[in-house]
């Protein structure tokens, strides 16, 4: 394969919308989009982009449950209002619309796609941006996500016996993605995330660690709020990076939800696009075959700024400081005043800080001590 | 480098790697081995921290050797933290700074603390709950703050200071010609640091008004002189000829707006020369 590297997309990504006051706004994909190709990085030497084409049932059967997608189905014909709580459908957090079937399938199929690319066709990375529903459940939707994508996605990897390392750099837990693989040690899940003693999805503590065969396979990194890209970066070297290494995996699949960033409205992390930037060439330097996925990030300029520069460190290539005039122009259209694409460098007060690395120095300790001796790594993170 | 110097000299050589090759930003320090990169940001430590705590220059372990100057500065960020602590089960660090490299090649002062352990610490920091409260801009504790007011502090310190930092400034500023960078962008958390700051050179990049319309509204008849009112602890007429006064009464919220986007640069080597408060008598 000429093309190193995949981006999937497609235009019907943003067909569809959770409602106006929905804090989840599908015109985030658009503008990621026109933002590569404003800074030059979609008709690019080293990739390719790749349509994506929606999952089919018998793929999502993989995961999910046959009861949960006949009602998915059959709420997505209707455009009256239908909720069914049990399945976590119909209310605020998880609306149901006309389509939303078809659209949540064409998302979960990008991420099939991206992988497909990747473990099939020999690509070194792809980008699925619609993909990183990490909330979803075999048959409950939660936290805005219908479908777990990389579940599905990675089902068919494990029936031939492959390992994978899924990483989640979301502000919020990674619950689905962990109960999905909890008694497994065929996927290492290591989530990064502000801590969920009060905050949704009220999961990823630290001592959530797998259970029978798959004890030592669930890692969890809580944060507490206000951690900036300095912790951020020291639970990735501390801790994820020892841990991918240590694992060998045949695949790194990382959910790159963009809500960690000090700018989210619904999260209280003060991370930068540096960070994105930092983690994205992390992973390329894993060498390692990867798949990028989406995932949160509710204000939809920052979710553009933190892809695109995610898609260009994949590139490896160099983006301003400030966004192309036409991209500006575009978006002041649309009433948003921004003109950086990198954010100016932040560190958070002192106080914030001293309390962000002690409860980071308490959870690498109890994990160097707990699942650094499964992996043979030493505390510092050498294997 | 040829730059007039106003304040001293600060002429000196450009920061090289151990290859001899330039350095221009953090980023360039931060690619460099652990130890080369603690051997050029120890530079920035202020001396007391050798001379009266004991830490040693070359290892940066404290005099018992329990724990070392702590440098966070990974390789890939232009960011540095550093932080300094007499004990590490210390709440709070003797010397604190965080600096990181900012878009237009400057060198941005993002946070410096400097507290004396020895000092009675009051805790505005918390509420009166003992929860956090993002230095008193969540949840005021009031009791605390007259307290701090009262022991002669400024709003958002938690203890007196060490009196070093001027001597840390100078460390700096010359840290930071050395990589050919000429100017230092700051954000003033009050009042009584923008004078501060004045003091050591700083000019305004936005806020230099306000400082101004403060000075000529604490006078004597004017509009924030006439809201010290005795109403609170921090709104005592007195207070509108001190530095530190006219900080606290700023903080309890005296003006109609926030304090907030004040933002200072210092050009290398250079005293601006501002003085928003010219008063002779003026005490902090």
């Amino acid at each position: 394969m000429d093309k190193d590297l995949a981006l999937i997309y497609t235009r019907r990504f943003d067909a569809y919308s959770y409602g106006t006051l929905h804090p989840m706004k599908v015109e985030r994909y658009r503008l990621t989009y026109d933002l590569m190709q404003a800074c030059g990085l979609i008709q690019h030497i080293k990739a390719e982009e790749v349509e994506a084409v929606p999952a089919t049932r018998e793929e999502l059967l993989k995961f999910h449950r046959c009861d949960y997608l006949d009602i998915l189905e059959q709420y997505s014909r209707d455009n009256n209002s239908c909720a069914n709580f049990k399945y976590g459908l119909g209310d605020m957090e998880n609306p149901v619309f006309e389509g939303l079937y078809e659209w949540i399938s064409l998302m979960c199929g990008g991420t099939i796609t991206a992988v497909r690319e990747v473990m099939q066709y020999g690509r070194r990375a792809a980008f699925s941006m619609a993909g990183g529903w990490h909330h979803g459940f075999p048959a409950r939707a939660s936290g805005f996500c219908y479908l777990n994508d990389v579940v599905v996605a990675l089902k068919p990897l494990l029936e031939e016996g492959k390992r994978i390392v899924y990483v989640d750099l979301d502000a919020h837990h990674g619950d689905g993605v962990q109960q999905a693989f909890y008694t497994t040690d065929q996927v290492l899940t290591i989530s990064i995330h502000e801590c969920g003693k009060d905050f949704y999805p009220y999961s990823g503590f630290v001592r959530e660690s797998g259970e029978g065969q798959g004890y030592g396979y669930s890692v969890n990194v809580p944060l507490v709020s206000h951690s900036d890209d300095l912790i951020l970066e020291q639970a990735l070297q501390r801790i994820v990076l020892p841990l991918i290494k240590a694992y060998k995996p045949d695949l790194l699949i990382t959910q790159m939800g963009a809500d960690f960033m000090r700018t989210d409205p619904l999260t209280r992390l003060e991370g930068t696009t540096a960070f994105m930037e930092y983690a994205a060439r992390c992973f390329m330097a894993t060498g390692l075959p990867w798949v990028a996925v989406g995932g949160g990030g509710y204000d939809s300029i920052n979710v553009a700024r933190a892809w695109t520069m995610l898609w260009a460190a994949m590139l490896d290539v160099e983006v301003p400081y400030v966004l192309p005039p036409d991209f500006q122009t575009i978006i002041r259209g649309a009433g948003i005043d921004q003109t950086l694409l990198r954010d100016p460098p932040h560190l958070a007060n002192p106080d914030d800080f001293a309390r962000a690395q002690k409860a980071l120095d308490e959870n690498v300790a109890f994990l160097e001590r707990r699942i650094f001796p499964l992996y043979h790594i030493r505390p510092g993170g050498i294997a | 480098m040829t730059c007039a110097m106003d304040t001293e000299n600060l002429a000196l050589e450009h920061l090289v790697d151990p290859h001899g090759f330039p350095l221009f930003s953090l980023l360039d320090i931060n690619e460099l081995p652990q130890e080369d990169k603690e051997a050029i940001y120890a530079c920035i430590v202020p001396e007391i921290i050798f001379t009266r705590f004991g830490f040693d220059r070359d290892t940066l372990m404290s005099p018992q050797v329990t724990h070392k100057i702590e440098i966070i500065a990974p390789k890939g960020l232009g960011l540095l933290r550093l932080a300094v602590k007499r004990d590490p089960s210390d709440i709070d660090s003797l010397f604190f700074v965080e600096v990181a490299d900012t878009h237009f090649n400057q060198v941005e002062l993002s946070f410096c603390l400097i507290n004396d352990p020895e000092a009675p610490r009051f805790n505005i920091d918390q509420d009166t709950h003992g929860r956090e409260n993002s230095f008193g801009t969540l949840r005021r504790n009031i009791d605390e703050e007259i307290k701090a007011m009262r022991a002669g502090l400024s709003p958002y310190q938690v203890r007196r200071g060490l009196k070093t930092f001027k001597n840390f400034f100078r460390r700096f500023e010359r840290f930071v010609a050395s990589l050919g960078v000429d100017i230092i962008v700051a954000e003033p958390l009050s009042y009584s640091n923008a004078i501060r700051y004045e003091n050591y050179g700083f000019d305004y990049t936005t806020g230099r008004q306000l400082m101004h319309w403060i000075n000529t509204e604490f006078q004597p008849g004017g509009v924030l002189y006439n809201r010290l009112d005795g109403s609170t602890s921090f709104r005592q007429p007195e207070m509108a000829f001190t530095v530190r006064g006219r900080s606290w009464a700023i903080h309890d919220g005296i003006l109609d707006q926030p304090w907030d986007n004040i933002k200072i640069y210092k050009s290398v080597g250079r005293d601006a020369g501002v003085n928003t408060f010219p008063d002779p008598d003026r005490t902090y």
